[in-house]
């Protein structure tokens, strides 16, 4: 009876400890002031704040170089960046009158939907104003927000063409199959790459390119030479180290997920590593026709192929062969992007940003303070039902129950669960389910809780578990937070529940 | 006895689903703002605002327009006042009387309205279809496979009833009650279809549970 008592005093004084570290902290000096080491908890987008902004369409007008290139818009280029630069303003919009239509304003919404799940934003509110295609956009605020700013509204179009002739487009986005990063690491260490897989028409394409069928004129000698020079070159303008290389894969039709290995057997056969060297061959060089590799404005490569591409897949490098894992994972980073950015679609329109600015939630500290001082009266007044129904043993269950709380709030702030109102939900029908799992043990008719009662709770909690599990791997915040709440709720009041509140009633 | 009170319930709920089916045919849900079509201004000065005040502010112009007053930026001498429609006197008006109050000199001209078009509601809901449908399939599976003792007809009318039928109430009194549709609404809709679920769970196993008992009565 003594040995029973010491253990209740003993349970008692545990959850006491529980309570004070879950609800007041654990204070340590630093520097000059008390600091909390628990962990706070992660507040989500509609309880903390959100970045906002407003896409208009863009009506800028193109601005071009000297040579006639196109360099980017009058968005992109100040009237003093176009004079210091001697670029020239076009008559030519960068959305022409015929392309504002619903049809494109619902394109470009979509192709920013993609992005955003591309870009692993799992929380963000988007619409659409279909009177002029004005788009807000509402996405949480972390450190990936402004990578997230800066690519959502790149056009991404996707080119292969003559290098000589701008308008002589070979292959375009819709001719892409697949896009991807991959990385190969040797004794030299690690090249990240772009791996394109194209569909059936532009394989085919891709073909006639590198066999020659698709050459006009061979070059003449003088113009062999100069291309001799500029094999390889790299034009790119946006910080893609592209070392051109461009590779006659294994004709391996299943290559779109290939393994580090098969990249390893890629890049022992890449065919034009020492292409400037070979391309002084004047047979082939005569046959070879010299193509420009570009995404938007950004001319990513100049090159030719050295042997025929019948599989439809090229693979570009994007850097040198580096050891530096902040480089590597820097040059991951942007190939992922670009691969991303032209998987998700070619924008139909030119779209600026207008605003750019973040909101604090409109639910203030005020608000969460009513909400929990209503869930605690709502919490009190059941302890108390304990209380007045059982007297003792009440009182032990509603030190449990709020032993059970305590618990479960640090065990959601130690596993980074993000606090959203769905996750307030999710926490609310732990505290009702934990408190009829209590209340049944009060209630009980046996002596002793039995293995047969345990497998009944489970019975009953499985299928709320089984969502549970589902919701965890969905990718939209507020459903997976709701998810591991109610996981973590589920798995702690069963065990706990079995454990210590059947325990400390016995 | 049990037979009538159950009917009434069910009565009670189909006109409850019924007039809330009108009510979202004639006026839709009311959306919060949030979620709305929306207009808002951005007012800024050099001292900082008191939020609460800016709230009386936005309050009297707007009168019995939906307003909100949010914080803008990281720093707090920035407001957002977003409303269903500011017009330019209502603009003025807010202009002016922050003016007044914070001794500040902000310039009507240098505050623009802007308007935000509204977030679809199939949008809203579009992140919980598929996890809905998904759990909802797994979770009649596990019913038909742990509880078809009970009688699979039995089991896949209230599985599949139940839930559909909360959540139809919920988003009836929504409509009917005209509480903004928005995030806690979705919140708690998403709280009702798993209590919903744990409902029948708990029923199935209760009637699962009486069986060998009831068997055992009838050997007797």
């Amino acid at each position: 009876m003594k040995k029973n008592k010491l253990k209740l005093i003993t349970e008692i004084l545990a959850i006491l400890i529980i309570c004070l570290v879950s609800f007041v902290g654990v204070y340590k000096q630093d520097a000059n002031k008390m600091v909390n080491k628990i962990k706070e908890y992660e507040l989500a987008k509609d309880l903390k704040g959100y970045r906002e902004l407003v896409f208009e369409v863009s009506d800028a007008v193109e601005v071009k170089d000297s040579d006639g290139e196109l360099m980017g818009n009058t968005d992109t280029y100040s009237d003093s960046d176009i004079e210091s630069n001697s670029l020239t303003k076009t008559e030519n919009k960068v959305n022409s009158e015929e392309s504002l239509t619903l049809e494109n304003y619902e394109k470009c919404k979509s192709i920013i939907e993609k992005r955003l799940n591309y870009l692993n934003v799992e929380d963000y509110n988007l619409s659409l104003d279909t009177q002029n295609g004005t788009i807000t956009l509402q996405i949480p605020e972390d450190s990936e927000t402004d990578h997230t700013v800066s690519n959502i509204l790149q056009i991404s179009k996707f080119e292969i063409r003559d290098s000589e002739d701008s308008s002589n487009v070979f292959i375009t986005n819709d001719n892409i199959k697949d896009i991807s990063s991959a990385y190969n690491t040797d004794q030299n260490g690690t090249i990240v790459y772009l791996q394109i897989a194209f569909n059936k028409e532009g394989t085919n394409k891709l073909k006639e390119l590198s066999t020659g069928e698709y050459a006009t004129k061979p070059e003449d000698e003088s113009e062999n030479e100069e291309n001799t020079e500029s094999e390889n070159e790299t034009t790119d303008e946006n910080a893609v180290e592209a070392e051109t290389e461009m590779q006659n894969e294994e004709e391996d039709s299943n290559n779109e997920n290939a393994t580090k290995e098969d990249k390893e057997n890629t890049a022992d056969e890449a065919s034009t590593e020492n292409s400037s060297e070979e391309s002084t061959d004047e047979n082939a060089e005569e046959e070879q026709k010299k193509i420009v590799l570009a995404i938007d404005t950004n001319d990513m490569i100049t090159t030719s192929f050295d042997d025929p591409i019948e599989n439809g897949i090229i693979s570009l490098s994007m850097g040198r062969a580096t050891t530096d894992s902040e480089e590597i994972s820097d040059q991951l980073r942007s190939t992922s992007t670009i691969a991303l950015l032209v998987k998700s679609g070619k924008m139909p329109l030119t779209y600026k940003i207008s605003t750019n600015s973040y909101i604090n939630t409109d639910i203030t500290e005020n608000t969460i303070q009513k909400i929990l001082i209503v869930t605690g009266v709502i919490i009190l007044i059941g302890l108390v039902i304990y209380i007045i129904k059982y007297k003792l043993k009440g009182l032990i269950a509603a030190i449990a129950y709020i032993g059970f709380i305590a618990l479960y709030l640090l065990i959601i702030r130690y596993t980074n669960v993000e606090v959203t109102m769905e996750s307030i939900t999710a926490s609310v029908i732990i505290f009702i389910i934990n408190y009829i799992l209590t209340y049944s043990l009060l209630n009980k008719k046996e002596d002793k809780i039995n293995v047969d009662k345990l497998k009944s709770w489970i019975m009953r909690l499985l299928p709320i578990f089984i969502i549970s599990i589902v919701f965890v791997f969905i990718k939209w915040t507020k459903i997976t937070t709701f998810g591991m709440n109610m996981f973590w709720g589920i798995l702690l009041s069963i065990i706990y529940s079995y454990l210590l509140t059947r325990d400390m009633l016995d | 006895m049990e037979q009538k009170k159950a009917k009434i319930l069910y009565i009670i709920i189909a006109i409850v689903i019924i007039v809330g089916a009108i009510v979202t045919g004639i006026k839709g849900f009311n959306i919060e703002l949030m979620y709305s079509n929306r207009q808002q201004i951005v007012v800024t000065n050099n001292t900082g605002f008191n939020i609460e005040e800016v709230k009386e502010i936005a309050k009297s112009v707007l009168e019995d327009k939906k307003a909100k007053v949010q914080k803008n930026e990281w720093f707090e001498n920035s407001v957002i006042i977003s409303s269903t429609e500011i017009s330019d006197e209502e603009k003025e008006n807010i202009v002016n009387k922050i003016n007044e109050k914070y001794s500040s000199n902000i310039l009507n001209e240098d505050v623009s309205v802007i308007s935000i078009a509204n977030t679809r509601i199939r949008d809203i809901l579009k992140p919980y279809i598929l996890p809905g449908i998904v759990t909802f399939s797994l979770v009649l599976l596990y019913f038909v496979i742990v509880y078809n003792k009970i009688g699979i007809k039995k089991v896949l009318l209230t599985g599949i009833l139940t839930p559909i039928i909360t959540e139809l109430v919920f988003f009836a009194i929504v409509a009917i009650t005209r509480i903004p549709f928005g995030r806690v609404t979705s919140s708690i809709a998403i709280g009702l279809y798993i209590v919903s679920i744990g409902v029948v769970t708990n029923f199935f196993q209760n009637e699962k549970e009486k069986l060998p008992k009831a068997k055992k009565n009838q050997n007797d």
